[in-house]
């Protein structure tokens, strides 16, 4: 940070006028990993100050975050069809990065007791394993099936490590690994998986 | 100065140096948020639910910077349908009418007719959390209570910026339809809250922030949005990083 700049930001720091100390900026690509295509994305970047700041992707696929500097920063990627990518403060050390994304899944299917009928108000979440370089992170709202025992999953992100908890009140809860979801049958649309799930009576 | 009071200085400065903490022992303290809209209105054209059987209403999720979209209270509308608060997401096959309750419930302009939605209650659309390194806590004067470290060493007020809500009409057997996004215009979202070294409180909210509709210009969609500040908590370290490793030779660590 020049002179200059470093003034600036004490008067900002003194007057609680955080733009003033903004220098440094962290320019973001997002691409998808096969067909390098642009990725519409939100960039979520939190430094030393007790902020988020938050970016869009352009057209291109490029999302530009204003920071104070460019030291201690995490980030979190956020795609509504690739999953989520953690940066840790290693990597946002880069001024400009270029992320490539594998498409997330959109997985669907019945929940049903062991008879083959469906089971309604039944939960199923994903749990996905923290990584240590996320220092930001989202939590979403349990899917719960309707009378059909129908339930969707979005964005499941096969990128990273996770299991799926199916609850219900009268039932023995089950997990499935990721490795039996990969195994699933593939819906009919692209990146969709089918997977209906028999749950087990209490003991 | 004399001999014995630069000593007895000297001593102090020794014994301070050696009762402080050490570098490289540390935790986190993790802040959890909520996002929160209310008084949502919807004045203008939808052409999402048109096709199906169940037409016009349907559910509206939120997809933000902080929020993937569920099929849940996202942004909640007025009609309960399918253990579901709906909106009509078809109002251009469907004209104003006399009577607030089969399309429409609100008359936006006043003329007797109703010609727009409306819906009041709060809702999250979206849940994060912001985890910050911090030191051990740490007791300096030996009365137990932890005087720095933990969660005392992070900022007690937190803020987010540039908050846009692309709202989608839920399909759970086809894809999800593109409705609009509103906007933050002013800025958002600032929480002020206390913490002691183990957590900080949760329940103090942000100002309550209006959004304005950005697209599409056919819609006039509009919200108000708030920040919950949920609480914080101490997460100790591992291995000789942690906390309760130098509990075991310092009693400073020991505090509450």
């Amino acid at each position: 940070m020049s002179a200059f700049k470093r003034i600036f930001c004490v008067i900002g720091a003194i007057f609680c006028v955080e733009p003033m100390c903004r220098a440094d900026t962290l320019r973001v690509q997002v691409v998808d990993a096969k067909t390098g295509a642009p990725l519409r994305a939100t960039v979520n970047a939190i430094g030393k100050l007790p902020r988020l700041e938050s970016a869009l992707t352009n057209d291109q696929g490029v999302a530009v975050l204003d920071l104070p500097s460019l030291q201690h920063v995490f980030a979190i990627v956020k795609t509504s069809t690739h999953g989520d990518r953690c940066l840790g403060e290693e990597e946002t050390k880069d001024a400009n990065l270029v992320i490539r994304m594998e498409p997330s899944l959109r997985v669907f299917g019945v929940v049903r007791d062991p008879d083959g009928n469906p089971l309604a108000q039944a939960t199923v979440k994903v749990i996905y394993r923290e990584d240590p370089k996320c220092r930001i992170g989202f939590s979403r709202p349990e899917e719960v099936t309707g009378t059909g025992g129908e339930y969707v999953l979005r964005n499941v992100d096969v990128s990273r490590d996770f299991t799926i908890v199916i609850r219900h009140d009268q039932y023995r809860e089950a997990e499935l690994a990721k490795s039996q979801l990969l195994a699933a049958s593939a819906g009919a649309s692209p990146n969709t998986k089918e997977l209906d799930i028999t749950l087990e009576p209490r003991p | 100065m004399k001999r014995p009071a630069m000593m007895a200085i000297i001593t102090a400065l020794v014994l301070m140096v050696a009762a402080a903490p050490v570098i490289g022992q540390h935790g986190s303290c993790r802040l959890q948020f909520t996002m929160l809209n209310s008084t949502r209105h919807v004045v203008g054209e939808v052409n999402t639910e048109c096709s199906w059987p169940r037409i016009p209403f349907g559910n509206w999720g939120v997809e933000s910077g902080l929020s993937g979209r569920t099929n849940t209270y996202q942004f909640a509308g007025w009609k309960w349908t399918d253990d579901l608060w709906q909106w009509n997401s078809c109002t251009s096959e469907y004209v104003r009418e006399a009577n607030c309750y089969d399309h429409y419930n609100h008359d936006h302009n006043g003329n007797g007719l109703c010609e727009d939605q409306g819906s009041n209650a709060e809702y999250g659309y979206a849940w994060f959390y912001v985890t910050r390194q911090v030191s051990c806590p740490y007791d300096w004067n030996g009365d137990h209570i932890c005087d720095s470290g933990g969660c005392l060493d992070i900022a007690q007020y937190f803020s987010v910026g540039n908050q846009y809500l692309d709202l989608w009409e839920i399909d759970d057997f086809d894809f999800d339809d593109y409705i609009g996004r509103v906007t933050v215009h002013s800025g958002c979202c600032s929480v002020s809250f206390t913490c002691n070294a183990y957590g900080c409180s949760g329940g103090a909210y942000s100002p309550t922030y209006a959004t304005v509709a950005y697209s599409p210009s056919s819609l006039n969609t509009t919200a108000n949005v708030r920040m919950k500040f949920e609480g914080g908590s101490f997460i100790d370290g591992s291995g000789e990083e942690a906390c309760a490793y130098w509990r075991r030779f310092n009693p400073h660590y020991i505090c509450h």
